[in-house]
């Protein structure tokens, strides 16, 4: 607390899922029944998202129907997108011959995060995966896809025993039962941890910026000094936007990409 | 602007003044202010109404969780059906395009090959037959050459004999002739020399006179 201004609320109004957009100088309310849904500021970010991600492939999937090479800097643009997850991402990953069936859900959650990250580089809107709830969620379907996947492909005793290392000998019979637990156990922690990183560095990113721009306020009291705190504060802001901004492709590249992995370990165990 | 841009702007515009009205039913003072304290004063009682967000990453908010995975589901249903799925198909059909497309153009670079060689193979055989018909044709000249030397030559021994015969028909129509004179000549000088005593010098003179009368005739 500073001058009557909560720290702790300005950052935290940034960072976390609230009921309302903090405009300049005024609070943009969600309405109330909207609220009562449970329709917060990451929902309707995420609805946004998800509406721009069907304005865009919609018209993408008319443009490229029947092989046809697409027109235009950001068509092409996106088609380097989708063409560089499914040829360097998706298809090594698992193969050419089961990727087909996977790229749409594979698309699908490398751009809905893209989006969602994104949408941390608006102003006064902010980022829904850098709630737990929405990286939760789509760990939770990682792991829905994945078990899936390799349950289909192996049977259900087939893949979970297959989760344990091939071992000769006794020592093998020994260290099968705990081998089995850490396997089994290691799968989820996988998955939890693609939604801890996922979550951590888009949380991470945003309060670095926000606790920055913090500083602003907090120095205002000192009337020399404000100045120059400003500046410095502005310039590193940018500096971390940019970063920011980078770590959202990255991010929303790593998600998928160990998706692609683990569905692709599934597929083709040991 | 197609019809999905369309609706979705539309969407988006309705969401927006959905959410301005009621906040504008809600605070209708507050829209009026200008002052920046006054502004924040009542930024701050406004945010008192609202529960204060926490910092707590791990925080479990149930709703936003079912909303999520809502989201997520029917963007992937829509989006799997109508986009994704076409546009897998359509690259699968373009990178067979392409290799189809790439294993014409070997085959036809193939042929071209193929017929490039058998082109470079006539060439080849008709730059020999023009050597040959060169050849022939140079033999058959020289051969026409020769033929022709032979013929003038034949025809200047033949000439040149003709020469020699009448050289021969002069030589010896000449003798005949000077061999006629003579004899006249001679019998001219026997009988003046019957008719005069000859001395020495009257034989001299009378020699001079005989060859310069021969001389003349």
């Amino acid at each position: 607390m500073s001058d009557g201004i909560n720290i702790e609320d300005l950052v935290a109004g940034h960072v976390k899922d609230t009921d309302y957009f903090h405009l300049p100088f005024y609070h943009l309310d969600i309405p109330s029944f909207l609220v009562n849904l449970g329709i917060t500021k990451f929902v309707l970010i995420e609805i946004a998202a998800a509406i721009l991600m069907v304005v865009i492939f919609l018209p993408m999937a008319a443009r490229v129907r029947g092989g046809k090479p697409v027109k235009g800097r950001f068509w092409n643009l996106i088609e380097v997108f989708l063409v560089y997850m499914k040829d360097e991402v998706i298809v090594p990953s698992i193969g050419k011959k089961d990727a087909a069936l996977f790229l749409p859900y594979l698309w699908t959650l490398f751009f809905f995060i893209l989006f969602c990250n994104l949408g941390g580089m608006l102003p006064w809107a902010g980022s829904p995966t850098g709630s737990v709830m929405v990286t939760g969620v789509l760990a939770i379907c990682t792991l829905i896809v994945v078990s899936a996947t390799g349950m289909i492909y192996h049977g259900i005793s087939g893949f979970w025993l297959g989760m344990i290392p091939p071992m000769d000998g006794a020592i093998g019979i020994v260290l099968a039962p705990f081998m089995f637990v850490l396997e089994v156990f290691s799968f989820f922690v996988k998955h939890c941890s693609l939604c801890i990183r996922l979550m951590a560095n888009m949380f991470g990113g945003h309060l670095m910026i926000a606790v920055f721009l913090a500083f602003i306020p907090m120095s205002a009291w000192a009337i020399y000094a404000w100045i120059p705190i400003t500046f410095l504060v502005i310039i590193t802001s940018v500096c971390v936007s940019f970063l920011e901004l980078f770590v959202a492709f990255l991010q929303a590249y790593i998600f998928t990409f160990l998706t692609s992995v683990y569905i692709g370990m599934a597929i083709h165990q040991h | 602007m197609n019809r999905y841009t369309f609706f979705a702007g539309i969407a988006l515009v309705f969401l927006m003044l959905l959410c301005f009205v009621e906040t504008a039913q809600a605070f209708p003072a507050q829209q009026e202010g200008t002052d920046r304290v006054a502004t924040s004063e009542a930024e701050q009682e406004h945010q008192s109404e609202h529960k204060a967000p926490s910092l707590n990453p791990l925080e479990v908010v149930s709703d936003t969780a079912i909303w999520s995975l809502v989201i997520f589901l029917l963007v992937f249903c829509i989006l799997g059906k109508f986009a994704f799925g076409p546009i897998a198909k359509a690259l699968d059909e373009r990178e067979k395009g392409i290799v189809d497309k790439i294993a014409s153009a070997q085959r036809v670079n193939e042929e071209a090959q193929e017929i490039l060689k058998q082109y470079q193979q006539k060439l080849d055989d008709s730059k020999a037959e023009v050597r040959q018909i060169l050849d022939t044709a140079r033999k058959d000249a020289q051969q026409v050459a020769d033929g022709i030397i032979e013929k003038a030559r034949e025809a200047a021994i033949q000439e040149r004999n003709r020469a020699m015969r009448e050289i021969d028909d002069a030589t010896t129509l000449a003798l005949q002739t000077i061999a006629e004179r003579s004899a006249v000549l001679a019998t001219n000088l026997a009988g003046k020399m019957i008719r005069a005593e000859v001395k020495p010098e009257h034989h001299r003179e009378l020699i001079r006179t005989a060859l310069k009368e021969f001389t003349k005739s």
